[in-house]
């Protein structure tokens, strides 16, 4: 919208103009390529967590994994669940602080900031959501110790456990970002990041839902934690590399 | 019975928003945090003075406020909108969506 004092002002086409400038500001002040890649790197980072994170079951999902806490470190099957916890209290704040000294940076030299504040406080609120359903001991959850290792998830206890992860936090501030910057690219990768872990959680280690594949012995990818986190990390990668050129074609159109 | 017919939509404009200036002012800051003068001054091609002008009557009207600040030894305008500056924004753009379906129908329901 050039701003002249011409005295034509049809409704239709001071319609089309605002419509044209705030999708030229939208697109310029989106920058969601950096989280999706700060937290991908994260997800990837979390693998040394799991001691067996290439283990594939021999024969129709028998893992030895703990369903009791299995839930700390993002996915099933982490060693010590001390050092997940310690793993994401310490990173999460620091990956929501990097990105918001990005944005800061980035809209005193673009003129243009955008609402990260509501992504960041929104984000770190979810995962302070996540770590007190984390402290909750089990009786509260009816989490029972009997619940054998290797099978679905059969209380509620443990579908909250497996629904309430780190990695599902992160998902849920991505969809935050993506409602922020009204960003279809941000919100498709949230939304499979965040259904991926569901799906791997709620059928637990070794095992795959029926419609994927009928006995993991036979299809031996995907089972074990590695496998999913390079999948998960993957999805938040693909959406950087995605979300990042058009950013800069937006900038460059300035 | 009296026979009530909807007033025109265009008693539903809004003087200080309707301007064209102001509305394209408006429009950027409804897609962001905030943004600085220089911004929104190179976005709609204006002076410094005439920009000047348009956001006193929108600082006036209780729709932005302004925050003046540095970043590093360059002082800074930073204008963000406020509440009623983005409903003001959206009953003008609804009023004139309802002015474009009442001077064309098919053309309103496009848009």
């Amino acid at each position: 919208m050039v701003a002249t004092d011409r005295t034509e002002q049809r409704p239709d086409k001071l319609l089309a103009e605002v419509a044209a400038l705030r999708s030229q500001t939208r697109r310029r002040v989106r920058g969601a390529w950096l989280p999706l890649l700060v937290f991908g790197l994260l997800t990837l980072a979390s693998i040394p967590l799991y001691s067996r994170a290439f283990d594939t079951p021999r024969c129709c999902g028998a893992f030895s994994h703990d369903y009791r806490t299995p839930f700390v470190a993002g996915l099933p099957g982490a060693d010590s669940q001390t050092g997940a916890a310690l793993f994401w209290l310490i990173a999460m704040p620091v990956a929501y602080s990097v990105c918001a000294l990005w944005y800061h940076r980035r809209a005193a030299q673009r003129g243009l900031q955008p609402r990260w504040r509501d992504y960041v406080g929104l984000g770190l609120a979810l995962f302070a959501f996540v770590v007190v359903v984390n402290l909750l001991p089990d009786r509260v959850l009816s989490v029972h110790p009997g619940v054998a290792a290797g099978s679905a998830p059969t209380t509620l206890g443990v579908g909250i456990r497996a629904l309430f992860t780190p990695l599902v936090a992160v998902a849920a501030g991505l969809v935050v970002l993506a409602w922020v910057e009204r960003s279809a690219v941000v919100a498709a990768a949230a939304l499979v990041f965040g259904g991926l872990t569901v799906v791997v959680n709620t059928y637990g280690p070794g095992q795959q839902p029926a419609w994927f594949t009928r006995y993991p012995a036979t299809r031996p990818w995907l089972v074990a934690p590695a496998h999913d986190l390079l999948l998960l990390s993957g999805v938040l990668l693909l959406g950087a590399v995605v979300a990042g050129p058009t950013a800069r074609r937006a900038q460059r159109s300035a | 019975m009296t026979n009530a017919t909807p007033p025109h939509p265009i008693h539903d404009l809004d003087e200080v928003v309707h301007q064209r200036t102001r509305l394209g002012i408006l429009a950027i800051l409804r897609e962001a945090d905030q943004v600085e003068f220089g911004y929104v001054r190179d976005a709609l091609q204006l002076t410094d003075g005439n920009l000047s002008r348009h956001l006193r009557t929108l600082e006036e009207a209780a729709y932005i406020v302004i925050r003046k600040g540095y970043h590093g030894r360059r002082p800074r305008t930073w204008l963000t909108l406020t509440k009623s500056g983005r409903r003001a924004l959206d009953r003008e753009l609804a009023s004139l969506r309802a002015l474009v379906d009442r001077l064309d129908p098919e053309k309103g329901s496009r848009s």
